[in-house]
């Protein structure tokens, strides 16, 4: 994961991109892993299945005022070995996708902070 | 000033230049333009701007105006991307233990 304005988790899952899918997708599935804390509110907004999908991510404070909006992105790519890479990529809303191209100078920025 | 205030200022590449420039270190308005194709006041609204959510600090000097980082207002961005570095890799753990239990 590297030091910049957006997070980025890297892992391997013991699953196919299509049962992964079904984690990510169905309500149920959804909630349990999740667990979402009291005060976001996650909503789907792009899907192409079974390869990607975004969620919109509101937070709110302890007065119900919408403080935070990000974007939580969620890539599948099928492994040789039956299982499945899943790439998590969350935002702020705030910060255009194409701003996050250059890495360097992010992680510059974030170091002198 | 919220993070999502502070994303907003940092989402101008322009803003994000003059800030890795001041990473360097102190710099008046014209150090900062040099390289940069704007005008001066377009500078010094840049400027305005990043001081006014707390991310530079001005210091005057005669007729000049100095400025740099303050590393203490990046505190509710860097308080953001903590929350969340906590918080996805125990949902991925979840989300690990869910997918032994569902059914194929």
């Amino acid at each position: 994961m590297s030091e910049t304005d957006e997070l980025v988790f890297e892992t391997t899952l013991d699953a196919p991109p299509e049962k992964v899918w079904r984690a990510l997708t169905v309500p149920e599935y959804l909630d349990r892993w999740l667990d979402k804390p009291e005060y976001a509110e996650v909503e789907r907004i792009t899907a192409d299945e079974p390869n990607s999908v975004t969620f919109r991510l509101r937070e709110r404070d302890a007065q119900g005022v919408q403080t935070d909006v990000s974007f939580v992105t969620f890539e599948l790519t099928p492994r040789d070995d039956g299982g499945t890479w899943f790439r998590l990529t969350h935002r702020p809303a705030a910060v255009p996708a194409a701003a996050n191209n250059n890495e360097t100078q992010t992680a510059m920025l974030m170091r002198a902070a | 000033m919220s993070e999502t205030e502070i994303f907003k200022v940092l989402s101008d590449p322009t803003r994000r230049a003059i800030l890795e420039r001041l990473s360097a270190g102190e710099a008046t308005a014209t150090d900062l333009r040099e390289g940069f194709a704007i005008t001066q006041p377009a500078m010094s609204q840049h400027l305005a701007v990043l001081r006014g959510a707390g991310l530079v600090n001005e210091r005057r000097e005669g007729r000049y105006a100095h400025y740099s980082v303050n590393a203490e207002g990046f505190a509710p961005l860097h308080a953001w991307l903590a929350r969340y570095r906590a918080f996805w890799p125990s949902r991925i753990d979840n989300l690990k233990d869910l997918l032994r239990e569902m059914d194929q």
